[in-house]
């Protein structure tokens, strides 16, 4: 694969069919950025990593390696990880160059919605940082809604054949909204059971233990239980802090996870609250990035109507 | 500064009343002293004592309210002298009254209705915090903390007894261990709840505050 070199931010989509095809075309991103002296970084699945690095053969070495199924299996937690990876290698001005592959297959469908929110944010999470580059990999055998986000969020695609720009790429920009993000679609409506309650200030400490026995009963491992737990304390307190002095929770299972949902008037202006990674003495900022760093999976839409944060946890696994 | 005129039956007493005893004679003194203690202890409530030789005479009318070391040792019961309470560092000053009485009895003189989200009581350089500190709590524990007196050398804090913990607690406890340590001070932190482990290291907090963890009676 050849691409002009990048004058600022590129983020770019690559379509494969296979992994042969995966391997050729990466491959050769990587080694145009080798010989540009370029930082490279390959942010990719297991299967795929490992035939990376052995078609790079000794030049693997010149790569940072990162495991996407482990630092971003929660899709949210990747801005601020790609961030630091900037920082870290490009803080003298050298450009970098990176390979990155949230969607990958197998991923679970609400997975994927977040992984279209979160191409779309990046270029704005990351515009202030040093050139960089960014190639995302998406198999021709994902869903054709995923593949047709991916053309919403990157502003150039590639596959063996060739490219261009995507006609359907919105540029980045300050007055990014999450309410009119077309990645941000309506959450689907529980399929079972729903447990719901509304609550005021003093009413916190008691949803904190109402979802800690829910989770408790839901026979989640102590760990999930007690990360639940606390990120209901982070997201109950913010409805009362930004959502007008209260708010409600529901509470329900999927066929593999365990969901916790809350809800407030208030809506989110910002649409990189919990993908930025806070400074811990300050004020602020806080609690949506934990939250984001302890679940499986988080789901925010906001509108005029208010703010819904929706909290997955994968049971059994 | 009390409810009016004389009193001479310690009930009814609520939460934040403020009454003022005359007594004639030391052994009145402490007759009072141990009848108003006891109604408070039946409460539930913890007990803070000012005032210089009470403990010993307490002990000397025969621990009417049960032994007195127990009740200490798990921060219930606490005994002041006139000079620590009110002339901390020579100086008596309101804002040093208010401190005071705020890390003392606090939270009950701000929301009275309430049950106190968090306990904490000082032990020599040994501070204990039992309860809840979740966002809603967390700058009234930052005012006490920030007054607490801070001799140098290591502070232990002992968080075995706290159930909840938030990130503006962890926020709260970085910024004091951060401000000890400008004071030529440490803090360590002892059976911290996993919660706090857990916030410390994904908000990055190691590299941002001064605190030796360790592990306590939890």
């Amino acid at each position: 694969m050849t691409a002009p070199a990048a004058a600022g931010a590129r983020h770019e989509a690559l379509f494969y069919r296979d992994d042969e095809e995966f391997v050729a075309l990466v491959t050769a991103y990587l080694c145009e950025g080798l010989a540009r002296d370029e930082a490279l970084v390959a942010i990719e699945p297991r299967p795929h990593l490992d035939l990376l690095r052995e078609a790079l053969g000794r030049d693997a070495a010149a790569v940072h390696w990162l495991d996407m199924a482990e630092v971003g299996a929660n899709p949210a937690r990747l801005v601020p990880l790609w961030r630091d990876l900037v920082v870290e290698h490009g803080g003298s001005g050298r450009p970098v160059r990176g390979v990155g592959e949230p969607a990958y297959l197998g991923r679970r469908p609400a997975e994927l919605v977040e992984c279209e929110v979160h191409e779309a944010l990046i270029d704005t999470a990351a515009q202030d940082l040093t050139p960089w580059r960014l190639l995302c990999p998406y198999d021709r055998r994902l869903p054709a809604a995923v593949q047709a986000g991916a053309l919403r969020t990157h502003a150039a695609w590639h596959d063996a054949l060739g490219g261009g720009p995507s006609p359907d790429h919105v540029p980045p920009g300050d007055g990014i909204d999450l309410a009119t993000l077309p990645a941000c679609t309506p959450l689907p409506p529980p399929t079972d059971v729903v447990l719901r309650g509304e609550f005021g200030l003093r009413d916190v400490p008691a949803v904190r233990r109402t979802v800690r026995a829910w989770a408790r009963s839901c026979a989640l491992p102590t760990e999930q239980v007690e990360n639940l737990e606390l990120a209901a304390s982070e997201l109950a307190s913010n409805c009362i802090k930004h959502g007008g002095g209260s708010g409600s929770v529901a509470m329900w299972r999927e066929p593999d996870a365990v969901v916790v949902e809350f809800s407030s008037p208030g809506r989110l202006t910002d649409p990189l609250a919990g993908r930025r990674r806070p400074d811990p003495l300050g004020e602020g900022g806080m609690g949506l990035y934990l939250v984001q760093q302890l679940c499986d999976l988080v789901q925010i839409r906001t509108g005029p109507a208010g703010t819904t944060v929706r909290v997955s946890t994968w049971a059994g696994c | 500064v009390r409810d009016s005129g004389v009193l001479d039956v310690r009930a009814p007493l609520t939460t934040a009343t403020h009454v003022c005893w005359v007594y004639d004679d030391p052994e009145c003194f402490v007759d009072a002293a141990q009848r108003y203690l006891a109604l408070g202890l039946a409460r539930g409530q913890r007990l803070l004592c000012v005032g210089d030789g009470l403990a010993d005479d307490l002990r000397a009318a025969g621990e009417p309210f049960g032994p007195l070391d127990p009740l200490v040792a798990d921060g219930t019961l606490r005994f002041e002298t006139v000079s620590d309470a009110y002339a901390v560092g020579d100086v008596l000053s309101p804002a040093g009254q208010w401190a005071f009485y705020d890390a003392a009895v606090h939270p009950h003189v701000h929301a009275p209705l309430d049950p106190p989200p968090f306990r904490i009581w000082f032990d020599g350089s040994r501070l204990v915090v039992e309860g809840s500190v979740d966002t809603f709590a967390a700058d009234r524990l930052a005012r006490v903390l920030e007054t607490t007196p801070a001799p140098g050398g290591t502070t232990v804090l002992d968080l075995s007894r706290l159930e909840v913990a938030d990130v503006a607690c962890c926020r709260i406890l970085a910024g004091w261990a951060r401000s000890l340590d400008e004071r030529g001070g440490e803090l360590r932190i002892e059976g911290a709840p996993r919660s706090v482990l857990r916030i410390w290291g994904l908000l990055g907090l190691a590299g941002r505050a001064p605190v030796t963890f360790a592990e306590g009676p939890r």
